[in-house]
C-alpha cells in the first residue's frame, strides 16, 4: 500500500503545484529542512521520511486515497474513506508543526506511537522546548554551545522535568542517610556539588553531595556549631561558644583557613545570614548584631527583644528576627531600628524566613505562620506538627518544615495544604532542613543527615 | 471613507471564477493587503491560482464574518490552545477532511493568521484525547512500525501517561 501512495503522491509533486509565497506566514522551511534532512540522512532507508520530506519540499494538493488503496475495507463503516487525510504528512512540514503547538505533551507522546513518519514530526525539538519553556517555573540552563549544536533533547529534558514533578507531588524519592558526626547535626547548607553541616561534636563537616563521602573537618569552635551560611567565597559560622568564625572558601576542596573570628555576644550564637557587606547574628543575649563583612568590625548591635533570638534573616536592607518572646520583629539594617512587631504566635519562635514579600514562621506553638512583610498581617497559619516547628525553607511554591515531633513535611506556600509527610526519616529532633529543586536534606539530634533524592535516576544537567 | 471603504475588490480562482469581495473583506489577508497596497487603484481582478472556487468561497465567508475583528497582537509567547474555538468558527470548521485540508493551505498561502489558526487548532482538537489507534483510524494512517519498534516506542512514551 505504501508504494500506491507513495506514486500517487509522486504524481501531484510532479503536477500543478502551490508554490509558497513569501508573504505567507509560515514560509520559512530551512530550520524543519534541516531538522528533518538530518533524520534522513541518518535513515536513508526510511521510506516514510523520504515520503515527509516530498510533501515538505512541494505542498502539494492533498492526497485522496482510493478506496481500492486501503488494505482493510471493514475497518471504518461510519465516514467516507475518501475524504480522510493524514494531514501531518501532506501538509508542509511547518504547517505540519505548526498544528502540534495547539496540542499539549501527552497527545504528542500518543502521536509518535502512530507511524514512523508521526514519531519523527512529534519529537520536533522546538516544538518540545517551546512545550517545556510555557510550563510555569520549569526553568531550565541549557548553555548557549549545546542548543546552537542541537544537543539538548527537549523532548527527554521534558520527560525528566516531568517525573521530578510527579515524584514531588507522589513524595517519592530515594532516601540516603550521611554518618560521620558525633553528635546532634544542628545546621546544614547545600549545594549541587556538596553538603556542609555543622555539629554539637564542634565541627563542620563538609559531605560530597553525589557519593556521600565526608572530604574535610572543620575544627574551631569550641562548642557546638549553631548555625553556618556560606557561598562561593566565604563560610561563616555560629556557636555556643559565642563567637562567629569567617572561613575562606575559595579552596573548599583542599582547605578551608579561618580568616577572622568575631567576639562580642555574651551568649552562643544560635543564627547568622551575610550578604556582600554586612553580617548578622542573633543570640541567646537577646541581641541581634550587624558586622562589617570585610573587617569584622561590630557596627551595631540591635535591642529590643525580650528573649533570646533564635532566627535571623537578612534581605536587602530589612533584617527579620524570630525570638523566644514569640515576636517577629522587622529591622531596618542602616538604622538599627525596629520597624513592626509580628503579633500572632502564642509561644516562642524557633525559625523565620523572608524573600522581601513573605515572611514565613515557625513556632513552640506548633504552627507555621505566613506573614505579609508590608502590614505585618498573618495572612495563614499552617496547622500540622506534633510539637515545635524547629525549621523551615520556603521558595515561590512550597514550605519544608522540620519539627520536634520528628517529621519533615512540605507545604504549599499558596494554599497552605500539606503535601507531603516524611515521619519515618529521623529518630529524634529535626534542627534543619534545606531543599532544592531535586532533593530535601535534613539534620536530626539523631547524629544522622538525611538525604531525600527525588531526581534519582533523571538526568537533570539542564534543570533548574 | 465610505467610498473607500465600499470598494469592491475583484478576484479570480483557480478555475477563472470571478469574486468580488469589499475591500474590507479582502485586506483579512495579509497578502491581498499587500498587493491592494501595492497596485493602488486598479478594477483588475488579483488571480488567485493556487485557491479553487469553492475554497475561496469559505475563505470570503470568514472574512465577511471576521472583517471588524481587532487585528491580533503579537502572541507567541502566550501557551496555545486549541479550546477557544468559539460556536460559529466550531460550525465554519464542520467540513470534510479535504475541505480542511484545502482551507489550512489557503489561510497560510492568503497570510490569514486567524484562519490558520482556527484550522490547525481544528485538526489539532481531532488529534487530541485519541489513543494512537484511534487517531490512525481518523486520519486513515497505517501503522509502518514492526512490532519490536511499536513496542519500543510505547515504552519510550510511557512517562506521558503517568499522574
Amino acid at each position: 500500500m505504501s508504494s500506491i501512495r507513495f506514486k500517487t503522491l509522486f504524481c501531484f509533486v510532479k503536477g500543478k503545484r502551490m508554490k509558497s509565497p513569501k508573504s505567507a506566514i509560515l514560509g520559512s522551511k530551512s530550520r524543519f529542512l534541516k531538522i528533518f534532512t538530518k533524520v534522513i540522512n541518518e535513515d536513508p532507508g526510511n521510506r516514510t521520511i523520504s515520503r515527509r520530506q516530498l510533501s515538505a519540499l512541494s505542498p502539494t494538493k492533498p492526497h485522496f486515497p482510493n478506496v481500492s488503496e486501503v488494505e482493510d475495507e471493514g475497518f471504518f463503516t461510519v465516514e467516507d474513506l475518501a475524504s480522510r487525510i493524514d494531514f501531518l504528512i501532506c501538509l508542509p512540514y511547518e504547517i505540519a508543526a505548526y498544528i502540534l503547538v495547539f496540542v499539549d505533551f501527552k497527545t504528542l507522546c500518543r502521536m509518535s506511537r502512530v507511524s514512523r513518519a508521526w514519531y519523527c514530526i512529534s519529537r520536533d525539538n522546538e516544538i518540545w522546548r517551546g512545550m517545556y519553556t510555557l510550563n510555569e517555573g520549569w526553568r531550565h540552563n541549557v548553555p548557549r554551545e549545546v542548543t546552537l549544536t542541537g544537543e539538548a533533547d527537549w523532548k527527554l529534558m521534558y520527560k525528566n522535568r516531568f517525573i521530578l514533578s510527579l515524584r514531588w507531588k507522589k513524595g517519592e524519592c530515594e532516601k540516603r542517610y550521611l554518618k560521620g558526626h558525633l553528635d546532634s547535626v544542628y545546621c546544614i547548607q547545600f549545594d549541587e556539588h556538596k553538603i556542609v553541616t555543622g555539629s554539637r561534636d564542634k565541627t563542620i563537616k563538609f559531605w560530597d553531595i553525589n557519593t556521600g563521602n565526608c572530604f574535610q573537618t572543620l575544627h574551631g569552635h569550641d562548642l557546638s556549631v549553631l548555625c553556618l551560611q556560606y557561598d562561593n567565597y566565604i563560610m561563616v559560622s555560629g556557636s555556643s561558644d559565642t563567637t562567629i568564625i569567617v572561613w575562606d572558601m575559595s579552596n573548599y576542596n583542599q582547605n578551608v583557613p579561618q580568616l577572622r573570628r568575631l567576639e562580642g555576644h555574651c551568649a552562643g550564637v544560635l543564627d547568622i545570614c551575610f550578604d556582600d557587606y554586612h553580617i548578622v547574628s542573633c543570640s541567646k543575649d537577646s541581641t541581634i548584631k550587624v558586622w562589617d563583612v570585610q573587617t569584622g568590625e561590630c557596627l551595631r548591635t540591635l535591642v529590643g527583644h525580650r528573649g533570646p533570638v533564635n532566627a535571623v534573616q537578612l534581605k536587602d536592607n530589612r533584617i527579620i528576627s524570630a525570638s523566644g518572646d514569640a515576636l517577629i520583629k522587622l529591622w531596618d539594617l542602616e538604622e538599627g531600628k525596629c520597624i513592626r512587631d509580628f503579633v500572632g504566635h502564642t509561644r516562642g519562635l524557633a525559625c523565620v524566613q523572608f524573600d522581601g514579600k513573605y515572611v514565613v514562621s515557625g513556632s513552640n506553638d506548633r504552627t507555621i505562620k505566613i506573614w505579609d512583610v508590608e502590614t505585618a498581617q498573618c495572612m495563614r497559619t499552617l496547622e500540622g506538627h506534633t510539637d515545635l516547628v524547629r525549621t523551615l525553607h520556603f521558595d515561590n511554591d512550597k514550605i519544608v518544615s522540620g519539627s520536634y515531633d520528628q517529621t519533615v513535611k512540605v507545604w504549599d506556600l499558596k494554599t497552605g495544604k500539606q503535601l507531603l509527610d516524611f515521619h519515618e526519616g529521623h529518630t529524634s529532633w529535626v534542627f534543619d532542613v534545606q531543599f532544592s529543586l531535586t532533593k530535601i536534606v535534613s539534620t536530626s539530634q539523631d547524629q544522622k543527615i538525611l538525604v531525600m533524592d527525588f531526581a534519582d535516576d533523571l538526568d537533570t544537567r539542564y534543570i533548574i | 471613507m465610505s467610498t473607500i471603504e465600499q470598494k469592491k475588490v475583484k478576484l479570480t480562482s483557480s478555475e477563472g471564477t470571478e469574486f468580488q469581495v469589499e475591500r474590507s473583506v479582502a485586506e483579512r489577508s495579509v497578502l491581498l493587503k499587500n498587493m491592494l497596497e501595492d497596485v493602488g487603484e486598479n478594477d483588475m481582478a488579483i488571480p488567485l491560482p493556487n485557491v479553487t472556487g469553492p475554497i475561496l468561497t469559505k475563505v470570503i465567508d470568514y472574512c465577511t464574518h471576521h472583517r471588524n475583528d481587532p487585528i491580533q497582537n503579537h502572541d507567541d509567547d502566550l501557551k496555545k490552545t486549541s479550546e477557544d474555538i468559539d460556536d460559529w468558527d466550531a460550525e465554519f470548521c464542520k467540513v470534510d477532511q479535504g475541505t480542511l485540508f484545502e482551507l489550512i493551505l489557503a489561510a497560510n498561502y492568503l497570510d490569514i493568521k486567524p484562519l490558520l489558526d482556527l484550522t490547525c487548532k481544528t485538526v489539532a482538537n481531532m488529534i487530541k484525547n485519541k489513543s494512537p489507534e484511534e487517531i490512525r483510524a481518523t486520519f486513515n494512517i497505517t501503522n509502518d512500525f514492526t512490532p519490536e519498534e511499536e513496542e519500543q516506542v510505547r515504552k519510550e512514551n510511557e512517562w506521558c501517561e503517568e499522574r
